[in-house]
């Protein structure tokens, strides 16, 4: 399944964003290294030297798995892994010094150095929680290729959890100025930690963008859509809400109670609304999918029905040709040489022509259809005269007339020259005046051909069976006959031909028709039409 | 010794013919229709009765089947034998004895006529 954005346009701007916390963390950690006690002092409560080191540390590891293909290159990775652990293990001792006390001077460590650091409370140490992040990060990290749980979900990612939860806190009540709990430096994570985790979060997770909810976040199916469409609201109004409350209350304007219920009523309003949205996208993706599948049903409908008629059109003419043939098999072998007289034998000679012609009429249909859709149903026009076709056609198909109980008029006419592909669009006359002798009653056929303004027009007349208005539409279309199942042979692909091969001219065809008064079908063709003749089925 | 006579039902001049031409040559009286109108006029004025039927069920306007209740109504034509021919794969009516598919074999056709005529 395609996604919404590439992966190489995700990967490029995970890798973007991992530089950006890159050049800032390893920036701030500079900054410790070389700044003034003043410095220092608004530097503890942005990021501490430890922290900023071990930013600079997971983003590095995170950019060189960017780099590094899933399957290769074993030393990068291994190298980023290394890292990774690194970071893991600074948290978690961090971590535990913060809770328990147990010294292992890791930030000594990093920072001994600091000019004037000791003299500070905590002068390198991150806080308990951001130890704690820390450590789930490069958890992460290790985990990345780790097999996915049910659903796409990824082991990365419940990982991570925590973390982006926590971040979540720690930026809200940054914007709330939520005092009281930042003053407890030791169990906060500041502004810019907060901000630098979220990054690096999604750096792991777009590392393996099939799983997890860059899957879905990226996914041009229903799901990703309304993850997409809804995940900022969820973030955004709640928040921005929570933010104006407040400041209803600091200001005396709004009290408490009033508040919260204030606050609780927007969120129920966001869920209810989100709720709507999702009932009303899922109802209608419902419907397109029934709708889709209905028309997928008629379709299937349809081809097994045609294959059904296209065997039993293609059995008639082969049983003749095999009953005829062991006929004189067995005529011969019984001796019964006066059966071949020179008069009989050319008469099934010419059967035996009626019965081919049938069945290569046939498949070339079929094998035009096919073309069609595919759209390589190719033309090839030169100048013709479509009079001189039509002469052509019904001389041709004269002897099939009379034998049927026709007459065939073509009206005179001057010479009707145009660029069409000759072949074509005597396929088009020979279909329409087959048509005729198949639906026309034995009653006259006539043809009339006319041009002006550069458009030719054709006309096949006959005075039989006639089609209903509801059908007129229809029986240009592919597998559809004006009169349903087994009442007149054929494949119902003629007709769907003809327009194909009208249209590709830039043409057009409809038919005038009344029921019991016959059918009167116009074909306009431009006598130039654009050289570019193509098919679209 | 009376001849047996069957009737041929099929809207294809072709098949119809060169049926005709095999059973005339086996000795058979033959009677042909192109519809089941033409099938039934037949049936009702022809006296004997023929000795079989050989029918195609895919026919224009009205089907073989709805030729085969048609029949149903008179008891004199009910009793006739039915063999019925057909190209596509349809179920066989129970009024019919014998079902051949098209294309079929002469040498099949000719053992099945013959073992439901009754002279």
């Amino acid at each position: 399944m395609r996604q919404v954005l590439g992966e190489q346009i995700l990967s490029r701007i995970a890798k973007i964003a991992g530089i950006v916390v890159l050049i800032f963390s390893s920036g701030a950690f500079f900054l410790w290294l070389l700044g003034t006690p003043e410095l220092h002092h608004s530097l503890c409560s942005l990021l501490k030297p430890s922290t900023a080191l071990c930013f600079t540390l997971a983003s590095s590891a995170l950019l060189l798995l960017q780099t590094a293909s899933p399957s290769e290159r074993p030393v990068t990775k291994r190298a980023a892994y290394f890292l990774a652990l690194f970071v893991s293990t600074v948290g978690v001792l961090s971590m535990l010094h913060q809770i328990y006390g147990w010294d292992v001077s890791v930030d000594k460590l990093i920072m001994s150095n600091i000019p004037g650091g000791e003299a500070r409370h905590y002068p390198g140490r991150m806080s308990a929680v951001a130890g704690f992040c820390m450590f789930l990060l490069g958890i992460s990290v290790l985990l990345v290729d780790s097999p996915s749980l049910k659903r796409r979900a990824h082991l990365s990612f419940l990982v991570l959890t925590p973390v982006l939860l926590i971040s979540l806190v720690a930026f809200v009540g940054f914007l709330y100025d939520a005092s009281p709990i930042f003053r407890l430096s030791f169990v906060t994570l500041t502004w810019p930690a907060a901000i630098n985790f979220v990054i690096l979060s999604f750096c792991v997770l777009a590392l393996r963008p099939s799983r997890g909810p860059v899957y879905y976040l990226n996914s041009p199916r229903p799901a990703g859509i309304l993850t997409r469409r809804v995940l900022p609201a969820i973030l955004l109004f709640p928040v921005l809400l929570g933010w104006l409350v407040l400041k209803g209350i600091y200001s005396g304007t709004l009290y408490l109670e009033l508040g919260v219920a204030l606050l609780v009523v927007g969120i129920v309003i966001l869920l209810c609304s989100v709720l709507g949205l999702n009932s009303g996208s899922l109802e209608r993706i419902e419907a397109e999918r029934d709708a889709l599948f209905e028309r997928l049903e008629e379709a299937i409908r349809s081809r097994d029905e045609f294959l059904s008629v296209a065997s039993h059109e293609l059995k008639t003419p082969l049983t003749s040709l095999k009953l005829q043939a062991q006929l004189r098999k067995r005529i011969l072998s019984q001796g019964n040489v006066l059966f071949f007289s020179p008069e009989h034998l050319s008469k099934m000679l010419a059967g035996d022509e009626r019965q081919l012609e049938a069945i290569n009429r046939l498949i070339d249909d079929m094998l035009d259809v096919a073309r069609i859709q595919a759209g390589k149903l190719s033309m090839h026009p030169e100048l013709v005269d479509l009079n001189e076709i039509c002469k052509e056609v019904v001389e041709r198909l004269s002897n099939e007339a009379s034998s049927k109980g026709y007459s065939i008029t073509l009206h005179e006419s001057p010479p009707v020259l145009g660029n069409w592909d000759r072949f074509r669009i005597e396929q088009v006359v020979s279909n329409l005046v087959s048509n005729a002798l198949k639906y026309g009653k034995q009653k006259p056929i006539e043809i009339s051909l006319r041009h002006s303004d550069g458009v030719a027009r054709l006309c096949v007349h006959d005075q039989g069976e006639g089609i209903a208005a509801e059908n007129q539409r229809r029986i240009f279309q592919r597998f559809e006959r004006a009169v349903n199942g087994t009442a007149v042979s054929g494949l119902g692909l003629g007709l769907y031909i003809v327009k194909q091969i009208v249209e590709a001219h830039h043409g057009q065809i409809h038919v005038e028709s009344e029921v019991g008064k016959g059918s009167n079908f116009v074909v306009e063709l431009p006598l130039m039409p654009a050289p570019d003749l193509e098919v679209h089925a | 010794l009376k001849r047996n006579s069957v009737l041929i039902v099929d809207d294809d001049k072709d098949i119809r013919e060169n049926i005709q031409t095999l059973l005339e040559f086996e000795s058979y009286d033959v009677l042909l229709a192109e519809d089941a109108k033409q099938a039934l006029g037949i049936l009702e004025s022809s006296n004997p009765k023929p000795s079989l039927i050989l029918l195609d069920l895919q026919m224009p306007r009205v089907t073989g089947e709805m030729l085969l209740e048609r029949m149903q109504k008179e008891p004199q034509i009910a009793k006739i034998p039915v063999v019925v021919i057909t190209a596509s794969s349809r179920p066989r009516p129970r009024q019919a004895l014998e079902m051949i598919m098209k294309p079929f074999d002469l040498e099949f056709l000719l053992s099945t006529i013959k073992k439901y005529c009754s002279n």
